[in-house]
């Protein structure tokens, strides 16, 4: 078995018992990456001299018996919108292409001082604003389980190089849903934590009032691990709250992390009442009847209503707009033309109609926090259908065929959480007909990703069948 | 939406130019943002007059959660 099948809560124990040495993990990365690129198209940059020259460092660190803590060592990815000291850092734009930041994003720092080892920089949807992946300059990510489907997006890289093995965990970002829905796709689990939890300064913004940033990891563990180096406050972005950061992990031992007995779930199937395509309503039906059999009380709820999906839209369009409005009119064609298509519509918002928008957030979150009084966490599919074709000009939104690379479809599930700003995970729960992933997300109240990890974790631990299923590049 | 509209919106209230990648779109975005605004304004009529919006930046004073 390849190290790079291995997961953090595999390799971190061999790492600090010197059984494997990271210079081992970083080549056998390196070559991984070496063999997946020319299916997956998952890297804009790959880092093989500096990150054999760090795991070189690790490695003499360790053997002296200087073990930093569960990455140190341990090889991953993040987003090309990370941005990353004197390595190029494009957003997936030609108008960054050459872009060198002198500065690393602060998460980046975090993960250098943990000791985890930098192997390259991911493919995405061009500056994030979409859903697909399909990238204009750099070409379009591949899924891993079906090399002509699209990864999904915003974090289609991340998501593809996690389950291809060729990174064992990665950053990503989540505006709409850009962390869950490749997450879905690609059958990785990927958490978007509370607005505020994890700071953003040196990420690259689409909206900075919708951004968030997090992990996408191979297993709950893995994911819990690395939101607990992520995560802190940080007095450099405005939008950090100062809240104590956890150690995610410690709450996934023992007998009770393992029950949802008691647990009261919230779900909302009038919200997506004939959109759901079969194989996902039946997945999701099959995550209830679970959480049912398992002694949690399921309860139905109203709310959220379609009002969030299409209100919230206007708050990224407008502050999207704003980032990029200098260089819509000094080099607008250096953009790809779907971006571009969606960035230009935000400057036809009204100021009153972004405040009022804020004022509906507001309004949504007093809901939620009333709804948060009679449920533990609130369950549904994460994105309403399967991957499908790259290049696929139409997909069903309902009766409505509709182009997913400008109309949010993909997100009509997993922009709620944006929008309200909880913590939400997306985790593998089936597969299609044709193999390919279906994924569920489970949301909790602000600041509570260490119940949501604790959710999780029972259901991928009583699902070994699909959590362990690796996709066909392994076979 | 008056497409017309749009192209003053561009270039007097934006201080852009529309290039042809705008004009080509102008249609679809009058039929698209008056979609959307139509939406907030019946959302905003049940707002009681004193909603304020959203903290643009932090969740911090809403109470923590375990």
């Amino acid at each position: 078995m390849s190290l790079m099948q291995k997961t953090i809560q595999e390799l971190a124990p061999l790492l600090q018992s010197k059984a494997v040495s990271p210079v081992e993990l970083v080549r056998e990365c390196l070559e991984r990456i070496k063999q997946t690129e020319p299916i997956l198209n998952a890297y804009i940059t790959v880092l093989d001299k500096s990150s054999l020259h760090a795991a070189a460092q690790a490695e003499q660190e360790i053997m002296q018996g200087r073990y930093r803590g569960l990455l140190h060592g341990i090889p991953y990815s993040a987003k090309d919108l990370y941005m990353t000291r004197g390595v190029r850092t494009t957003a997936g734009s030609a108008i960054l292409a050459d872009s060198v930041p002198e500065v690393n994003a602060a998460v980046i720092d975090r993960m250098e001082e943990a000791g985890a080892i930098l192997v390259g920089k991911n493919n995405l949807h061009e500056f994030a604003y979409g859903t697909t992946s399909e990238n204009d300059h750099f070409g379009p990510c591949h899924n891993p389980w079906d090399p002509r489907m699209i990864t999904g997006g915003s974090s289609g890289g991340s998501a593809a190089s996690v389950a291809a093995g060729s990174s064992v965990f990665s950053l990503g970002t989540d505006t709409g849903g850009s962390i869950r829905i490749p997450s879905s796709f690609c059958g990785v689990v990927g958490i978007k934590p509370t607005y505020g939890r994890v700071s953003k300064r040196g990420v690259i913004p689409l909206s900075w009032s919708m951004d968030h940033t997090g992990p996408i990891a191979q297993s709950v563990w893995d994911a819990a691990a690395a939101l607990s180096t992520m995560a802190g406050y940080d007095a450099g972005d405005v939008g950090c709250a100062e809240v104590t950061a956890e150690n995610y992990t410690a709450g996934l031992a023992g007998e009770n992390a393992l029950s949802v007995k008691g647990l009261t779930v919230g779900i909302c199937p009038r919200y997506y009442a004939g959109l759901l395509q079969p194989a996902v309503e039946k997945a999701f039906l099959q995550v209830i009847r679970w959480f049912e059999a398992n002694g949690a009380v399921v309860k139905e709820l109203s709310h959220p209503t379609r009002e969030a999906f299409s209100v919230g839209s206007i708050l990224t369009m407008s502050e999207a707009y704003a980032y990029h409005e200098q260089n819509l009119e000094a080099c607008g064609e250096k953009y790809g033309p779907s971006i571009r298509y969606r960035l230009e519509k935000g400057q036809y918002i009204p100021a009153s109609a972004y405040v009022n928008a804020q004022r509906l957030r507001q309004k949504d979150r007093q809901i939620w926090a009333t709804i948060y009084q009679e449920i533990d966490v609130f369950l549904s599919p994460t994105v309403i259908m399967p991957a499908f074709p790259i290049g696929e000009k139409t997909v069903m939104f309902g009766n409505e065929a509709v182009d997913p690379r400008v109309n949010p479809v993909l997100m009509y599930l997993t922009s709620l959480g944006d929008f309200n700003g909880h913590p939400v995970l997306s985790l593998p729960c089936g597969f299609t007909e044709a193999e390919l992933p279906i994924g569920f997300q489970i949301q909790g109240k602000p600041f509570a990703e260490a119940k949501i990890f604790q959710v999780a974790y029972a259901y991928e631990q009583a699902h070994p069948e699909i959590s362990e299923r690796k996709c066909g590049l392994w076979k | 939406m008056e497409i017309s509209t749009l192209r003053v919106i561009t270039t007097e209230l934006c201080g852009r130019s529309v290039n042809s990648a705008i004009e080509a779109h102008l249609p679809q975005y009058a039929v698209e943002v008056a979609g959307v605004l139509a939406a907030v304004r019946v959302a905003a009529l049940s707002f009681p007059a004193d909603l304020a919006p959203a903290s643009v930046f932090s969740l911090k004073s809403e109470p923590s959660n375990k």
